[in-house]
Formats: structure tokens, C-alpha cells, sequence
């Protein structure tokens, strides 16, 4: 049997491998920095202990409890976090641990203040849980469960769009993802498993003193988090057991092992941007079901699927009296248009005539200053772009912004998020409507990969495609949440002619066959004619043109606009757009 | 009250400081540097050494003091930030926290934890107002801080390295399009964080004792200076330190030491939840 100080020293990686997991659903996966986690460690641990020993509940009901407790401490620090990153949210997380810190020294009554709390004996189905083996034994088994959720919903839709937030928040945003909640969602989370951590710890130190949940131990967290890897579950056990080993192993003097860990995030962080994890990546990945080889009725397989949950006829777009400023400068004065249902309308107007700051308002990034736009009975404008994403919009952007870190399969699973209803628990655990909303949405995503004809790069990383492809990703994203209008940004820049023309073909086949309205803002004339039954042509955030391509191509406002001149003046020119 | 208002004004000109060197090294290189205390911390125990052990006057330990912060600065700027600047902003803040554990723990082991007293470099003597008399440190203090935001509002001003740091803070892809050498910038102005942060140092030890944790608390004020001054903002460092030295000690006497910096903490979160840029700093609309 394994001898009681490497018992001992086992017993500390599994709890540190818990918290390692909760601080890495934070800041692995959704981005967000917390130098605070000891305060978390310490809430669990002392409600846990004074719990069982106050209200003589028995272990599991107190590591519930401290979960719980912690939980809700973690949705009270999360409420600062949704405005907050980068170094603000660490300030703001190292302010809440030390306000964690005092509190435990002022509640003597409580938490013994200075003198420290005794944990109590505990005991789980006749088991004495001080006998170290047993303890061993309860705290993996616990701990097994909780990977095992952690695992299962880092798979899911949650995961994904903590990933997502992670990487692009305008996009996030635009795929149905609420971006704030999502925020709370993942504090909570792992506020929840290290509480659970906690109740574990006070098992495992037997004595509970204020001191040792300090700032050091916070930096300790995040080292085994950086160390074994962000975003990487396996990562969690990794630099847990760096954590616990480098000192056993090493050197004994205090100091010297700080030192030790001081350089090696140095050194990880510098080389291993992924983590000690990032080794194990060399071994052969586990893939998902494998795409099929082309058949010849793939294409048409992969429409069918598309439509197959088609939406009825969209609703008519009308915008009327758009007005925004931006610092004095009137962006949109007063712009007016309207897209008819399953029509495909072109935006076009010179460079800074306010053709973005359009969809950006639509989508619900600006607020507008006045005017109204409907989408059927819907008013959009003054909602938030995860919201609108529910209500039929999608968008695609100049510059694809696609979620870096993941897939190609996982970027047009994230475009589905707002047809998601599971819950977190529901995704932890895998519930029926989990996996069955995973399959529909995986259906959909392999018919977008074949009609993209992108089949064979579905897992590879988003950064590593060109720049082509990349736009093809975005567009597909788009199209996964079944939009009723699609707003496309540029969808052509940056391609040669032939990725233009294909680009055409699909997106005139998304608008007929799956009978969504298409706002195209794009440069590219020929793009415009062929897709195009209306054109509105602005400058200076005001319409100044309606009609068909070739009306508004001749229209003399509109080629003042692009050559600042009238025509007439020009010689033997043919007015082009 | 005046007589604590003052004391307050003291301890937060030295946040000031720190403060400051906080936000220009963010504002340059766009890293908060959660190790810049450890770097004051180092740089004060060098010119304790060389005043008692070495028997070295004031001014020459003073500059070691300040060489020694430069040169560390410059190292962990040069090797261990520039490689991840464009990596996402949490690698940056684990970063400066792993240089924090090696500062920290290295300090302990090569000097010790026991607390020692530091001497007051000048005795420009005290200073009576009204009814009651400022110290010898808390006077060195404050005046050192007037003199050195002064200089470096001329080295702003006036200097081209000045403007080259304004311009590089404000547009980091046009400076170097315009021929600034942005990795010039970033060393000169870690090297001036590190000025600032010596000094920092000699001027609170006094006061505060010398050991290696010494800084800590300093550096957490600072942090919160910057928050409430808006962390973009180069006066609202110098503001929200004086502001906080003053809030601190009137808190400090008239409800508990041990809410104080619980007290600190929490007004900081209360900023940073309703006006998270503080009180000079600006609010930027981001366009997608």
C-alpha cells in the first residue's frame, strides 16, 4: 500500500486538482483572470467545517452546502467580473479575497478569528474518514464526478460559448451567446468546484487558520492552472500534481520552492503557452466521428438537411430615420431603407459612409440615437445582439472574426447557440435534450461543411486557415442558427474572382432555399448585380439612392459620391459604380 | 484632522508613485506589472545593505538603489514580457505574478524576513504648520513626489523620448510606422517604472520597516490608486493615490486598522462595477 506521507501528498493533488479545474473553467475557458481563488478555497472550507460542526450535518450534506455557499459567493464576485477583464478583473478578485481574508479574522465568534477552526471528525457510511485512506478514497471519488461534469460540459454548447467569449465577444455576441451571463455562468461554476475543493481541504488539514488563504496560495492556483494548461481539463491534474510534487521533490526550504514555481511560470508561459497539456497533445487526437468522402448526392443531402427545419417566410425589414453620432460626428443621419421578405438587398457607398455603423446598430452593438427598424412586428434597435441573434439575425463580419482556439466544426456549432435550451447542469450531466440538441446541431454543422465543401478541415483550428476559408466559415456560422436575415459584411474582400463567383452561387442558395432575407454591403459590383434586386446606395449616413443595381449604378448622386464628380465631366466614361 | 489629512497626503504620494509607475507601463506596453513592488522591494534592501553594511553615503546608495530596479526591470521587460505581448492579457498578468514569486521568495532567502528599520535618507528636518509638525519622512516624502511629477511632466513635455512614449501609448502601429523605435519605448519606460518604484521604496521604508513583504500592501494601494484615478490616466494615478492616503488613514483612525484596507478594497470594486474608469480616465466605444 502506498505509505501515509505519499498519501498524504496524493490526497493534496486531489484537491488542488479541483481547485486547478474550477479556476481553469474560469480562466482557461472563458478568459476571465481571478488572483482570488484562495478566498473561494477558504469559503468552502470554512462553511464545510462549521456546518458539521455547528449544525452537525454529516460530510456530504456540508460539501454541498459549501458548494452552494461558495456558488453564490462566486455569482456576487462574478457581478463586477461581467464589465471587467484582463487586469481590472484580477485587482477586482485579489480586493474580494482580502476582503474574504479580514472577514474570517473579524468573526471570531464564527471562524475562531486569529485562533483557527478545528475541523470536526467525519465519518461517511460508518467509514472514519480520518483514517487517511478512506479520506483518499472519498475525495477521488468526488473528485472523479466532478471531472467528469467538467468534462462533459466543456463538450457542450456551454463550453463552447465560453470558448467563444474568450475569443471574440462581438462575434460571441452575434451567435446568441450572452455574453455577460455566460460571464456569471462560468464564476459560478467554478466558485462551485472549489468550494467543493474546499470542503475536501478541510478534511485533508484537519485545521482551518485564516493565514494560509492568502495571495501566495492564489498565485499558486493559477500556477497550476498555467502550468498544466489553460483550457485543458487534463491540464487541471497536471499542474495540481506539479504543484504538490516540485516541493516534495526538490528542495525543502520554503523560499527556494517559491522560487522554483516563480521560474517555471516564467519558463511555461514563455514555451509552453499551452501547458505541461500541450505535451500530451502530441499523442494522436480523439476525433470526432469521422466526415464521410463526398458522394455524389452529398450536396443535395446537405441542402435537404439545411431546410429541412425551415423557418416560414421571413418578415419584412424596415428601417426608417436611423440617426447615430459618434463625438459630434453624425455617423447615420436620418437613414431609411427597407428589405422585403426573402429579397437580397445591397448596401454600397463609399468608404466611411456609414455602411457598418448600419449593421452595428442592427445588430445591437450602438445604441441609436433615433429611428426605428423592424423586422416584422419586431423592433429591433435598443436590444442586445445575443437577443437578436434569437430573433432571426445572424451576420457575418469583414473580418471573419472566427473563434480562434476552436474548430472549424466547433465555429459553426457555436453559430447554432441560440438554439440551445440545456441548461449548465443539463450539459454537465449530459441530459436527453443535451445530446439530442448536440445531434441536431452536429447534423446541421456536417450539411454547412458539405455545402462549404470544407469537409476534410472540420477539426482543424480556426488560426490556421487562410483567409478564404475563413470567410466561407463565417458565412457558414451565419447560417447555422437558421437566420430569418442575414447581414453580410464585405463576404467577398480579400477573394479572387473565382471564390467570388462561388461565393455568389451560395449565397443566392441560402437565400432561396432557406428563405432568409439577405443585407449585403459589399464592393464588388458584379457580386452586387448578380445577387442583388434592390441596391441602396448611401453617403454620409443618408440614403441618397434606391433601386435596381443597374438604376442606382447610373444614378448621378451615387457617382458623385464614389468619383466626386458628375458624370459630364468626365470623358467617355461609362458610369461605374 | 488637518494633522492626519496630511499624514494621509504623505502615504499617498508614495501610492502616487507607485501608481504611476503602474500606468505608464500599462499605457506603453499594455501589462499591469503585479511585480513592480517586489522591484522596489529588492531595490530598497540593496541601498539598506550598501548604508549599513557598505557605509556608503545617502546619494550614491540611493542611485544603486535605482540601478538596481532599472536593471531588473529592463530584464523582465526584455525577456519575459515583449516575447507575449501579443498573447492574450491573462498570459501577461501570470507573467509579472510568476516575476512577483521569484522577487518575493528570492528576497526572503537572500535577506531574510525579519523586519529592520530603515534610516530617513535626508533630514531636511520637520516642518510646523499651525499647530502641529510634519516628520522628517512624510516632509521627504512629499516633496520628493512634487519634484518628481514635475520632471516627468517636462520629460513629457519637452523631451523627444517624452513624445515618443505619447505617441507610442496612444498609437503603438503608427509610432513605429512614424520611425519610433517602440522597443526603445518599452524599455525606457519599464526603466522609469523602475525609477519610480526605487524610490517609492526608500521613501515608505522608513515608515514602514524594511522586509520583503514590506511592498505588498504598497503595491495593492497602488493598484487601487490606479483603479479610482482610471488606470489610462497619468494625473488620475497621482489623484487617486493622494486620495487613498487620505481616505486610509482618516478610515484607519476612526474605524479600525484592520478595516481599512478591507474598507480600500471594497470602494475599489464599487468604482470599478459603476465607473470603471475611474475618475479621469475615458470610456472608449468599441466599433466592431
Amino acid at each position: 500500500m502506498i505509505g501515509g506521507y505519499n498519501l498524504f501528498l496524493l490526497k493534496g493533488v486531489v484537491v488542488y486538482a479541483l481547485v486547478a479545474l474550477g479556476l481553469n473553467v474560469l480562466l482557461g475557458y472563458s478568459g476571465q483572470v481571478s488572483l482570488g481563488h484562495a478566498g473561494l478555497l477558504a469559503v468552502g472550507a470554512y462553511v464545510s467545517a462549521i456546518a458539521a460542526d455547528r449544525l452537525g450535518v454529516p460530510i456530504v450534506v456540508a460539501l454541498v452546502l459549501a458548494a452552494v455557499a461558495t456558488a453564490l459567493v462566486g455569482a456576487l464576485l462574478a457581478w463586477p467580473a461581467t464589465r471587467l477583464s484582463g487586469h481590472y478583473l484580477a485587482i477586482a478578485t485579489l480586493g474580494f479575497a482580502i476582503i474574504i481574508q479580514k472577514a474570517l479574522y473579524e468573526l471570531p465568534g464564527l471562524t475562531g478569528g486569529r485562533n483557527g477552526l478545528a475541523v470536526p471528525e467525519a465519518s461517511l457510511l460508518g467509514l472514519d474518514l480520518q483514517v487517511a485512506a478512506f479520506q483518499y478514497w472519498f475525495a477521488l471519488a468526488i473528485a472523479l464526478l466532478a471531472f467528469g461534469f467538467v468534462l462533459a460540459l466543456v463538450r457542450s454548447h456551454v463550453g463552447r460559448g465560453w470558448v467563444a467569449l474568450k475569443d471574440s465577444v462581438p462575434a460571441a455576441a452575434a451567435c446568441g451567446i450572452d455574453v455577460p451571463r455566460y460571464r456569471v455562468k462560468a464564476f459560478v461554476v467554478s466558485a462551485a468546484l472549489t468550494g467543493v475543493a474546499g470542503s475536501l481541504f478541510s478534511l485533508h488539514v484537519g485545521f482551518l487558520s485564516a493565514d494560509s488563504f492568502n495571495l501566495e496560495l492564489s498565485i499558486a492556483f493559477l500556477i497550476a492552472v498555467v502550468v498544466g494548461g489553460m483550457g485543458s481539463v487534463l491540464g487541471a491534474v497536471l499542474g495540481a500534481a506539479f504543484l504538490i510534487a516540485m516541493p516534495a521533490l526538490l528542495v525543502d526550504e520554503a523560499e527556494l520552492q517559491e522560487i522554483v514555481y516563480g521560474v517555471a511560470i516564467v519558463l511555461v508561459v514563455l514555451a509552453l503557452p499551452r501547458g505541461l497539456a500541450q505535451l500530451a497533445e502530441a499523442l494522436p487526437r480523439r476525433r470526432s466521428a469521422p466526415t464521410p468522402p463526398p458522394q455524389p448526392d452529398a450536396d443535395a443531402d446537405a441542402w435537404t438537411e439545411l431546410t429541412r427545419a425551415n423557418e416560414p417566410p421571413p418578415p419584412a425589414l424596415v428601417v426608417e430615420d436611423m440617426r447615430i453620432a459618434f463625438d459630434g460626428v453624425q455617423a447615420l443621419d436620418g437613414l431609411s431603407f427597407s428589405v422585403e421578405p426573402g429579397q437580397a438587398v445591397g448596401l454600397m457607398g463609399p468608404n466611411g459612409a456609414g455602411k457598418t455603423t448600419v449593421f452595428n446598430v442592427l445588430c445591437g452593438y450602438y445604441r441609436a440615437d433615433g429611428g426605428t427598424a423592424r423586422l416584422g412586428e419586431q423592433e429591433l434597435l435598443g436590444r442586445a445582439p445575443h437577443e437578436l441573434a434569437r430573433a432571426g439575425l445572424a451576420r457575418s463580419f469583414q473580418q471573419a472574426l472566427l473563434f480562434q482556439d476552436l474548430s472549424v466544426r466547433d465555429n459553426l456549432l457555436v453559430g447554432a447557440h441560440s438554439r440551445f435550451e440545456a441548461g449548465v447542469v443539463g450539459a454537465g450531466v449530459r441530459s436527453r435534450r443535451s445530446r439530442a440538441e448536440e445531434r441536431g446541431a452536429a447534423a446541421r454543422a456536417d450539411a454547412v461543411l458539405a455545402v462549404l465543401e470544407l469537409g476534410d478541415r472540420a477539426d482543424v483550428r480556426a488560426r490556421e486557415l487562410p483567409f478564404g476559408q475563413r470567410k466561407l466559415v463565417d458565412l457558414g456560422r451565419a447560417v447555422m442558427g437558421r437566420p430569418r436575415l442575414l447581414l453580410l459584411d464585405e463576404p467577398a474582400a480579400g477573394l479572387n474572382s473565382a471564390e467570388t463567383a462561388r461565393l455568389g452561387g451560395l449565397i443566392e442558395r441560402i437565400r432561396s432555399e432557406l428563405g432568409c432575407s439577405v443585407l449585403l454591403i459589399e464592393h464588388d459590383t458584379e457580386l452586387v448585380m448578380g445577387l442583388c434586386s434592390k441596391v441602396v446606395a448611401i453617403d454620409f449616413g443618408e440614403t441618397i439612392a434606391t433601386g435596381t443595381p443597374a438604376e442606382v449604378r447610373r444614378n448621378p448622386k451615387v457617382v458623385e459620391a464614389y468619383l466626386g464628380t458628375q458624370p459630364e465631366e468626365m470623358v467617355g466614361t461609362d458610369a461605374r459604380g | 484632522m488637518l494633522e492626519l489629512v496630511v499624514l494621509g497626503l504623505a502615504a499617498g504620494s508614495v501610492y502616487s508613485l507607485l501608481a504611476l509607475s503602474l500606468v505608464l507601463v500599462d499605457k506603453t506596453s499594455g501589462v499591469v506589472n503585479f511585480a513592480q513592488g517586489e522591484i522596489a522591494m529588492f531595490a530598497t534592501f540593496v541601498s539598506f545593505y550598501l548604508l549599513t553594511s557598505g557605509g556608503v553615503a545617502a546619494l550614491p546608495a540611493v542611485l544603486a538603489a535605482v540601478a538596481t530596479a532599472v536593471a531588473i526591470a529592463l530584464l523582465v521587460e526584455r525577456f519575459t514580457i515583449r516575447p507575449i505581448l501579443h498573447r492574450p492579457e491573462a498570459h501577461a498578468v501570470i507573467m509579472t505574478a510568476g516575476i512577483f514569486l521569484i522577487l518575493n521568495a528570492g528576497a526572503g532567502w537572500a535577506f531574510g524576513s525579519v523586519p529592520r528599520g530603515y534610516p530617513t535618507l535626508l533630514d531636511i528636518g520637520a516642518l510646523r504648520i499651525g499647530g502641529f509638525t510634519i516628520p522628517p519622512p512624510q516632509l521627504l516624502t512629499l516633496v520628493t513626489t512634487a519634484v518628481l511629477c514635475l520632471a516627468l511632466w517636462a520629460l513629457f513635455r519637452f523631451t523627444r523620448l517624452g513624445l515618443a512614449m505619447r505617441a507610442t501609448q496612444q498609437n503603438r502601429r503608427a509610432a513605429m510606422l512614424m520611425g519610433v523605435r517602440v522597443g526603445t519605448v518599452f524599455s525606457a519606460t519599464w526603466a522609469l517604472g523602475g525609477v519610480l518604484a526605487a524610490i517609492a521604496g526608500i521613501l515608505i521604508a522608513p515608515i514602514t520597516g524594511l522586509s520583503p513583504q514590506f511592498m505588498v500592501p504598497v503595491l495593492v494601494s497602488a493598484l487601487a490608486a490606479a483603479v479610482i484615478g482610471g488606470f489610462g490616466s497619468v494625473e488620475g494615478a497621482v489623484l487617486g493615490g493622494l486620495l487613498l492616503g487620505v481616505a486610509q488613514v482618516l478610515v484607519g483612525s476612526y474605524l479600525s486598522l484592520n478595516f481599512q484596507e478591507a474598507v480600500t478594497f471594497a470602494v475599489i470594486i464599487a468604482i470599478l462595477v459603476t465607473r470603471p474608469q475611474g475618475l479621469l480616465g475615458t470610456t472608449r466605444q468599441r466599433p466592431v
